[in-house]
């Protein structure tokens, strides 16, 4: 991708403050947010991150960390999926049943 | 809560998540997989008829096609047990950006509904999601902490994106 240059008299500013914007990725951004600047302020890892409203089944952000671990090397080992290859999610919202 | 454990994942080993409506038909569903390049279907049983038929027309093998949960009929390799497998896999190199990559580096790759004609894909970039939380919660922070959500979007559609993160 290239970068676009914008003639800066077209850029309208909003009213409200700029906020700081993480550089880096969706993984370190939710379960890592203190290694990379921490905003938002990262909550505690043993709070809440979903309840399923119709089991009443709850996991908290240790808990999906560790899962999302253990799955991204499932991923890597079990399916031979590699960094850059793209992955067709075609499914509903899911909990384990 | 595995459509989200299965997004991060995804996220952690720099794969590129193409979200699709689960009651595409299989015509649709091609259109999707023939634009994203996706070689891997992560489907639910219900839907496995529909992924099957949709994977054959773009030529990606069974092999390559995964359940969500487990299945007694199905014979396909499923999340819980890729699960149970990384706990004795090695550790794997997590996804790691240089600096500035976020802004480039395609996240997910979504579809718009296309509001004429077929629709299209929309490249989403880590740095895009991130800016949209930062300024989500630099206007509505008040009283986040322990404030349960009603997560009522689904989790396939392009909207969803900034709310779970």
């Amino acid at each position: 991708m290239t970068d676009i240059q914008i003639d800066p008299g077209h850029i309208v500013r909003s009213s409200w403050k700029d906020v700081p914007i993480p550089d880096t990725d969706l993984y370190t951004f939710v379960f890592r947010r203190e290694e990379v600047g921490n905003f938002p302020p990262a909550g505690r890892k043993d709070r809440i991150a979903f309840i399923d409203a119709p089991s009443g089944q709850k996991i908290t952000f240790s808990e999906l960390d560790e899962r999302v671990k253990l799955l991204s090397r499932g991923l890597s080992y079990g399916m031979n999926i590699k960094c850059g290859d793209t992955v067709c999610f075609y499914m509903p919202n899911h909990v384990p049943s | 809560m595995d459509y989200p454990t299965a997004l991060w994942a995804g996220f952690r080993l720099g794969a590129v998540p193409s979200c699709a409506n689960p009651i595409y038909t299989p015509h649709e569903l091609v259109h999707q997989l023939k634009l994203s390049k996706s070689q891997f279907i992560l489907t639910h049983p219900t839907f496995i008829k529909s992924a099957l038929e949709a994977a054959g027309q773009v030529g990606i093998p069974e092999s390559r096609i995964f359940l969500v949960e487990k299945s007694e009929k199905l014979n396909f390799v499923n999340v819980p047990d890729l699960i149970e497998m990384g706990r004795t896999a090695p550790e794997i190199i997590p996804l790691k950006l240089s600096p500035g990559e976020s802004k480039r580096r395609v996240a997910l790759l979504n579809f718009s509904s296309g509001t004429s004609g077929l629709p299209k894909g929309v490249l989403i970039s880590h740095s895009n999601v991130i800016a949209n939380v930062c300024q989500m919660y630099a206007l509505e922070s008040s009283g986040t902490d322990g404030t349960a959500c009603n997560g009522c979007l689904p989790f396939f559609h392009s909207n969803t994106d900034p709310y779970f993160h």
